[in-house]
């Protein structure tokens, strides 16, 4: 008997945090402003409160064909909720007119003024994939050019080349 | 109490709580002021579902709903994919983000070649 | 403040350019083209007799027609409505309402072989209607295939061009290689789950419409990832008439023959099998994955058609 209730109490904790993971994500569609903040909250719903509830289902469930069916249930949500949110982020980054009010290109990582490299307060991890992989297709395209001198000291002087925004560079100063 | 009451209760008050939660999502996916948040919300829609189906399996101790939300959870990635289809012009254009985008690109690139490079 | 705003208090542009048109021009415009259809209407008429007697009587087929289609309307109205209100009423002691269900349930298992007791009665009592819902999607594919197909007996000049730029209209998923590489893990395990849904169908839920639903959505996200061309190597529209036509006679003549046998009294010979087996319930198994095909390449076909205007291959 208190072998069931401690199970129980294991289920209800584990449900509470799944809420809770829930609760955070549509907290965060409400209350962020813009569809890339927003994805980047629905993801903790996506992965950490599908994980809780099918962790909870599995411990009420025990171990059998099912709790089996359980875990394929969480491997594939694992695996189609990133692709959805990477389309629904390109929908939004090829569609959105005023993208560059929300989006800004990170200046180049590394060196002395790496500080600078840090987003500005509007970014977010979500953001920063959509640009770096725009980054990357336009290198492909316009910018691939071979690397003649691969020596550190042809750094310096070519990373204080690279326009930084101004606000940025008084930040990275400070 | 009785351990069968108390699971009914869990599971119940759980249910009701996500389904507060859909309805939430569903006033965001009305709300939504670009198509991209009412795509997000009906994805969040569709996740929450599956979630309340196995609480549902749970309560009602019936294995076949578990099969139900496999299904969902396997299907759920064609509407996004479609949508996205749809939606996202055919030779998309790389919006301007301020800032000279190209040339920090290719000096990034360089520099991480470089980089690897001379730690190799 | 709106810079649009500020020229347009300085007089520089009209906000409503383009989009109010005046309306002088409409009216003429509408003039010419009353003035153009009545000058046609009368070199119709008055050409020969023979064009004016095939113009009467066309007009007096479709006033006959739409006559007959009012009248025949709300004749089935009637007929409908007589029919519904002469119904049991809900949870009535009716005989017909009570006792078809208790049978179904009391020797449903025994009497069809499948313990999913809605199967046994859609696919086994019912079967008739079964047959229709999957005629009714064939139709239907039929329909959108004849609005909507490009082939070369209905493309007509300049039409080409349209349709290849409304093609390139979609964004290509196909250069997509997260997609990819996630369709690679997720195509074979959904099309097995789907043909789990489909044998399944007497012993649990799911069966041929579900299972072929979720087959079908298997192909989408397969001609998404890796594109038509690579779908066109194995399934094309020929192959799709084919297993669509193949299955559904399979249907109509398995069920005919169990129906007449039945009618008769005749023993089928179809063997019933153990309860809870994956090939038990006698013919509810091949009718499920025959309803399950059709549904599978409907949805497809549908997908296909509104995408590209083909089902595949050289149609």
């Amino acid at each position: 008997m208190t072998a069931e209730w401690i199970r129980f109490f294991l289920i209800a904790a584990v449900l509470i945090a799944a809420l809770i993971a829930f609760t955070g994500a549509v907290l965060g569609a409400w209350r962020f402003g813009f569809v890339m903040n927003r994805l980047h909250a629905a993801g903790i719903g996506d992965t950490l409160g599908v994980l809780l509830v099918i962790i909870a289902a599995v411990i009420s469930a025990g171990l059998s064909l099912e709790s089996l069916k359980l875990v394929l249930i969480a491997a594939f949500l694992w695996f189609t909720s990133p692709v959805s949110t990477h389309f629904v982020g390109q929908v939004e980054f090829f569609t959105n007119p005023e993208i560059g009010r929300f989006l800004r290109a990170l200046p180049p990582r590394g060196g002395k003024d790496g500080a600078t490299g840090a987003a500005p307060a509007e970014t977010d991890g979500g953001k920063d994939g959509a640009t770096g992989a725009v980054l990357a297709e336009a290198d492909d395209t316009k910018d691939m050019r071979p690397v003649e001198a691969p020596d550190m000291e042809d750094a310096k002087p070519d990373s204080e080349d690279h326009d930084v925004k101004p606000g940025n560079e008084g930040k990275g100063e400070k | 109490m009785d351990i069968k009451e108390a699971y009914q209760i869990l599971y119940s008050g759980a249910l009701i709580a996500l389904i507060v939660l859909i309805g939430a999502m569903l006033v965001r996916a009305i709300k939504g002021p670009r198509i991209t948040d009412r795509i997000m919300s009906i994805n969040m829609i569709g996740t929450m579902v599956i979630c309340a189906i196995l609480i549902l399996s749970q309560l009602l101790k019936e294995t076949f709903l578990i099969d139900v939300a496999l299904i969902y959870a396997m299907v759920s990635l064609v509407t996004v994919l479609m949508l996205a289809a749809m939606y996202i012009p055919a030779d998309p254009k790389i919006p301007d983000l301020g800032g000279k985008r190209g040339a920090g690109g290719a000096a990034r690139t360089q520099r991480g070649k470089k980089k690897r490079r001379s730690r190799a | 403040m709106n810079e649009t705003f500020r020229r347009f208090l300085d007089g520089e542009i009209d906000p409503l350019e383009g989009i109010m048109n005046v309306a002088e021009e409409e009216d003429s415009g509408r003039k010419e083209l009353t003035a153009a259809m009545k000058r046609r209407h009368r070199t119709v008429i008055g050409t020969s007799k023979a064009q004016k007697l095939m113009r009467a009587e066309k007009e007096s087929y479709y006033r006959v027609y739409n006559v007959v289609a009012v009248i025949s309307c709300i004749l089935l109205i009637g007929v409908l409505l007589f029919t519904v209100a002469h119904l049991p009423r809900y949870g009535a002691e009716n005989p017909r309402a009570t006792e078809v269900m208790d049978r179904y349930i009391e020797r449903g298992v025994e009497e069809t072989g499948a313990v999913n007791v809605v199967a046994g009665m859609i696919l086994d009592y019912r079967a008739f209607d079964t047959l229709g819902e999957s005629h009714v999607l064939f139709t239907a594919l039929v329909c959108v295939m004849i609005l909507l197909i490009m082939d070369k007996k209905n493309m007509r000049t300049g039409y080409e061009d349209y349709y290849t730029t409304t093609r390139e209209r979609f964004h290509d998923l196909t250069t997509e290689a997260i997609l990819r590489n996630v369709a690679i893990v997720l195509i074979p395990c959904i099309f097995v789950y789907g043909l789990y849904v489909l044998l399944n169908g007497q012993n649990g839920p799911g069966g041929g419409f579900s299972g072929g639903a979720v087959m079908g959505s298997g192909l989408i996200i397969a001609s998404a990832a890796f594109g038509f061309d690579r779908m066109d190597r194995f399934f094309t529209a020929r192959v799709s008439a084919w297993i669509t036509f193949s299955s559904l006679a399979f249907y109509s003549f398995a069920k005919g023959y169990v129906f007449f046998t039945g009618a008769n009294g005749i023993p089928n010979g179809v063997p019933k099998g153990t309860p809870g087996n994956i090939l038990s319930g006698g013919l509810i198994l091949p009718l499920d994955i025959a309803v399950g095909l059709v549904v599978a390449c409907t949805m497809f076909g549908f997908y296909s058609l509104f995408r590209r205007g083909t089902i595949g291959g050289a149609s």
